[in-house]
């Protein structure tokens, strides 16, 4: 037990360059704020989140559970309104770096509230962006590259288990969307047949797909990788923990070390959400998503990439 | 005690509790929805897959056997998370991430139309590029997202939907007066199945709305 404690205890020990975090931390936050500001262009903002009498699809007010933002404050458009963009500014504060404990926590509170207004309006991807604020609240991803930094001083070192929980929440993710796909068209014995029938779906495909047929083997193939990417995903932890302890032995240790699968995954995860970007209309999900791949980084990786990039553009033309 | 320990500690709750909000276990088990259309199909798929590994059950087996095990996953996570379930509740947070579980081979199309006389005519039907009526607003996700729920079995929203809908009609339109929200029914074939992809089965839940 105490072995087995000691294990659990160190794995949460540690201090972390802060940057990959720090770029979750802007990125994501500009991706939501750009669907609200969708949300706001499309005149959407009462019709989602406001009060019924006023022409909100939630009817929050004559519900027998009102959502305490509605218990809390008058049910009118105002009150929407306000919290409409007390919700944009805490999000563009953790962007920003500023009160991060604060501005995340704002954010999920007041996001949670919107969700429970409307409930068929807050999906997966919404439920991801506060788990993952949750996670930034606590991270002092904002001491570096944040106004917080300039406020309460910077610094170089951050914990490390926010982005390991963060690379946790991210596979756990994919791993369980890739469990919970019961539908039998995601198997073999299904015929692979997902993607086909989904992109038939008029409410969720951007465009007609109704000449797919000629490239049917395709689309099981890309179901295939779908279920590959997703199951595969059970995997990364262990990749990174034969990283972590590469100097014990194990022959399978050795051939994660060899293989390190993790670049390859998120290569295909990269394919996947461009694809389903190019394909469906599901908004922000796949942005959002690919905005937490920074924490699958160490900082000096992230460092020696920017690096090459800045000498490559240094570079004169020809 | 560390302070080591006691992150180490909170962690651990954090990790447990979000594990089992994340095993895939239903969230919710009502009979009547084993009898949908799409369920049916899923089950009869199922049923085929199992016989191929020489199990032989009855459709009508399956269902009670597949909604037995779903009232069972719902008491389980229940009493599990149940410590958690308050902030899981404040903070909208949880770990459900049931995307695209079960590809629905029988979606739905959301058409709009205006009365003319007798005659109806749409201004809106999903990609249709010649009736593209707030079409922006229609396929933004959450939008999408509240009537895309409802072609399975209309419920409130799906009224207020329709309200808003015909709302954005009239205050485009001023000659219009009745404006009709539903959905076209559609069936999905797979290669080798029918000659055609989809196939229109029929109208569901038109709401009619007149100007007030």
């Amino acid at each position: 037990m105490t072995a087995t404690w000691a294990w659990w205890r160190a794995l949460w020990e540690g201090d972390d360059d802060p940057l990959p975090l720090v770029l979750v931390r802007v990125v994501l936050p500009l991706v939501f704020l750009w669907d609200f500001w969708q949300v706001h262009q499309l005149h959407l903002v009462i019709p989602l989140w406001g009060p019924g009498d006023a022409g909100g699809m939630g009817d929050p007010e004559h519900r027998t559970a009102v959502p305490l933002l509605y218990q809390w404050f008058a049910p009118t458009v105002a009150t929407t309104r306000g919290a409409f963009w007390v919700l944009c500014a805490s999000t563009m504060a953790v962007s920003l770096g500023l009160l991060l404990p604060l501005s995340s926590l704002a954010t999920v509170l007041v996001y949670a509230q919107f969700a429970e207004v409307l409930p068929a309006a807050d999906r997966g991807i919404d439920t991801f962006f506060r788990d993952v604020l949750l996670i930034l609240a606590f991270s002092g991803a904002s001491r570096r590259w944040g106004i917080d930094a300039m406020l309460f001083g910077r610094r170089e070192r951050i914990a490390a288990w926010p982005r390991r929980l963060l690379i946790l929440q991210v596979v756990g993710l994919y791993f369980m969307a890739g469990v919970q796909k019961a539908g039998v068209a995601w198997w073999p014995w299904g015929g692979f047949s997902a993607l086909f029938i989904v992109l038939q779906d008029m409410a969720v495909a951007r465009h007609a797909f109704d000449w797919l047929q000629r490239y049917y083997p395709l689309t099981q193939l890309l179901t295939g990788a779908t279920m590959a990417f997703e199951l595969g995903a059970c995997l990364v932890p262990y990749a990174y923990w034969s990283r972590h302890t590469r100097e014990r032995p194990g022959w399978l240790r050795a051939q994660f070390n060899r293989l390190d699968i993790v670049p390859g995954w998120l290569l295909l995860g990269v394919g996947m959400h461009l694809g389903i970007a190019a394909t469906m209309r599901l908004g922000v999900f796949p942005f959002a998503m690919l905005a937490t791949y920074p924490a699958f980084f160490h900082g000096q990786e992230i460092r020696r990439v920017l690096g090459r990039l800045t000498v490559a553009d240094a570079r004169p033309w020809g | 005690m560390t302070a080591a320990d006691g992150r180490a500690a909170l962690l651990l709750a954090v990790v447990f509790f979000n594990t089992v909000e994340a095993l895939p276990l239903p969230r919710s088990a009502k009979r009547e929805n084993y009898d949908k259309p799409s369920a049916q199909d899923e089950i009869a798929r199922w049923q085929r897959g199992l016989a191929g590994l020489g199990i032989h059950r009855s459709q009508a087996q399956l269902t009670e056997a597949a909604f037995a095990l779903a009232e069972l996953g719902v008491r389980a996570r229940a009493w599990l998370t149940a410590p958690a379930r308050p902030l899981f509740e404040l903070t909208q947070t949880g770990q459900n991430w049931a995307l695209f579980t079960h590809p629905d081979r029988w979606p739905a199309r959301l058409v709009i139309e205006v009365q003319q006389g007798d005659e109806w005519s749409r201004v809106y039907a999903s990609l249709d590029p010649e009736h593209e009526f707030r079409a922006d607003a229609l396929v933004y996700r959450r939008v999408r997202a509240v009537y895309d729920g409802q072609s399975e079995k209309a419920g409130r929203t799906w009224n207020r939907f329709a309200s808003w809908a015909a709302a954005e009609v009239f205050a485009a339109y001023p000659e219009v007066h009745t404006v009709r929200v539903k959905f076209i029914r559609l069936h999905t074939y797979e290669p080798g199945e029918s000659a055609t992809v989809l196939e229109e089965v029929g109208d569901r839940f038109p709401e009619i709305r007149r100007r007030p």
